[in-house]
């Protein structure tokens, strides 16, 4: 199947994917301002591009979305010096959280998400942020019953559009 | 095998409308599997699902709808040969086009029943729309479902709803708060989805 586009140019173009029979068929309605044009159709498969740097076609917005943002993944081991209760530990998890949101924020909403969680052998802690001032908590597997946690893990996941002057270690910092 | 794809911006809820839907589903006998998609190299939401006990693939490092759309399309034939459920369950990323999810089962997985419901974080949405309008609206554009969440920390307006219904183009938009609505979400979301999408 062909993907179709609204768009359009007068093109010589043909796809090289060797059963398509869409090469050169009029584009039904609409008119390009061409009056020799016997083609106004330029299509696309997916994930196709036709080469040519100006096609607004092939400009991939998309891409250039993910490439401008900002996109920190990380996983940090800690082994505290000073076992952690889980209320010690969700109070650093909200803290550090709360931070990032206030340093990503704009006009007091995040342009993504400020995701992570917290693992211990027995059970963890979601938090998610998409507004500066609230996270929100979520307990995983045996996180109530969980006494003394001498190690555990922290997953974080930030990712917004806008740019923030932030790095893996000003995360972590905040929970050392 | 029907796939079931949530999309929706950062952030908008999605993962806590799966959950919510995967316990009514599993309440009701359905099999289900689950793909999770990250941009990052690290899940997190496999995490919070992973509380159902079902079984879920996760993608990372790149987006389904454009740099890795194969390894979605293999993942879905990987599943249905291997646990063939009622349901697949798609988690996009927050910026998945859904024109390039529907263009890429278009194309590539016309064996399944691809439906969509996209989530939209009403809390932020005016906000967002100035900073990421066209992917917004394609997002919203031609999904069988619109489901309006937060509405416990803002209440749509009037022009809000009328915004959205018209970039909806027709397809129902239900006003929820994953976080209280629970197990009603999918009764609400599977009496909607009268047709996949078109092929």
């Amino acid at each position: 199947m062909i993907k179709e586009e609204n768009h359009h140019r007068h093109s010589d173009h043909k796809c090289d994917v060797p059963d398509c029979t869409d090469h050169h068929r009029h584009h039904g309605g609409h008119v390009c301002g061409d009056p020799d044009c016997t083609d106004h159709r330029h299509h696309h498969h997916v994930g196709q591009k036709c080469g040519d740097p100006d096609c607004a076609v092939c400009h991939d917005e998309h891409e250039d979305l993910i490439n401008d943002s900002l996109v920190i993944s990380h996983t940090r081991s800690f082994s505290p010096g000073r076992a952690e209760t889980t209320d010690s530990l969700r109070e650093k998890g909200i803290k550090t959280f709360l931070r990032l949101g206030d340093l990503v924020s704009f006009e007091g909403v995040v342009a993504g998400h400020i995701k992570g969680v917290i693992r211990t052998e027995g059970g963890g802690l979601a938090f998610s942020l998409t507004r500066a001032g609230v996270v929100d908590v979520t307990e995983l597997g045996g996180w109530k019953g969980l006494g003394e946690i001498r190690a555990y893990t922290m997953t974080v996941n930030v990712m917004t559009l806008l740019h923030a002057d932030i790095t893996e270690e000003d995360i972590f910092a905040l929970m050392a | 095998m029907n796939v079931l794809a949530f999309a929706g911006f950062l952030g908008s809820g999605k993962t806590t409308v799966i959950k919510n839907c995967i316990n009514s589903m599993l309440r009701q006998g359905l099999k289900i599997a689950i793909i999770e998609n990250e941009i990052g190299t690290t899940s997190i939401d496999d995490a919070i699902l992973n509380e159902g006990g079902i079984e879920i693939t996760t993608l990372t490092n790149g987006c389904v709808c454009c740099s890795i759309s194969g390894s979605l399309i293999s993942a879905a034939i990987q599943i249905e040969r291997e646990i063939n459920p009622d349901w697949l369950i798609v988690e996009l990323t927050g910026l998945a086009y859904m024109t390039g999810i529907r263009d890429l089962f278009a194309e590539r997985g016309k064996q399944f029943k691809l439906y969509s419901v996209t989530v939209i974080d009403i809390a932020r949405w005016m906000k967002l729309l100035k900073i990421t309008r066209p992917l917004l609206i394609d997002q919203v554009s031609g999904a069988n479902v619109i489901l309006i969440n937060k509405t416990d920390i803002t209440e749509p307006t009037e022009e809000e709803i009328e915004e959205i219904s018209r970039l909806a183009g027709g397809s129902p938009v239900i006003r929820a708060s994953a976080q209280n609505d629970g197990e009603r979400l999918w009764d609400e979301i599977s009496a909607r989805l009268k047709k996949p999408e078109a092929m």
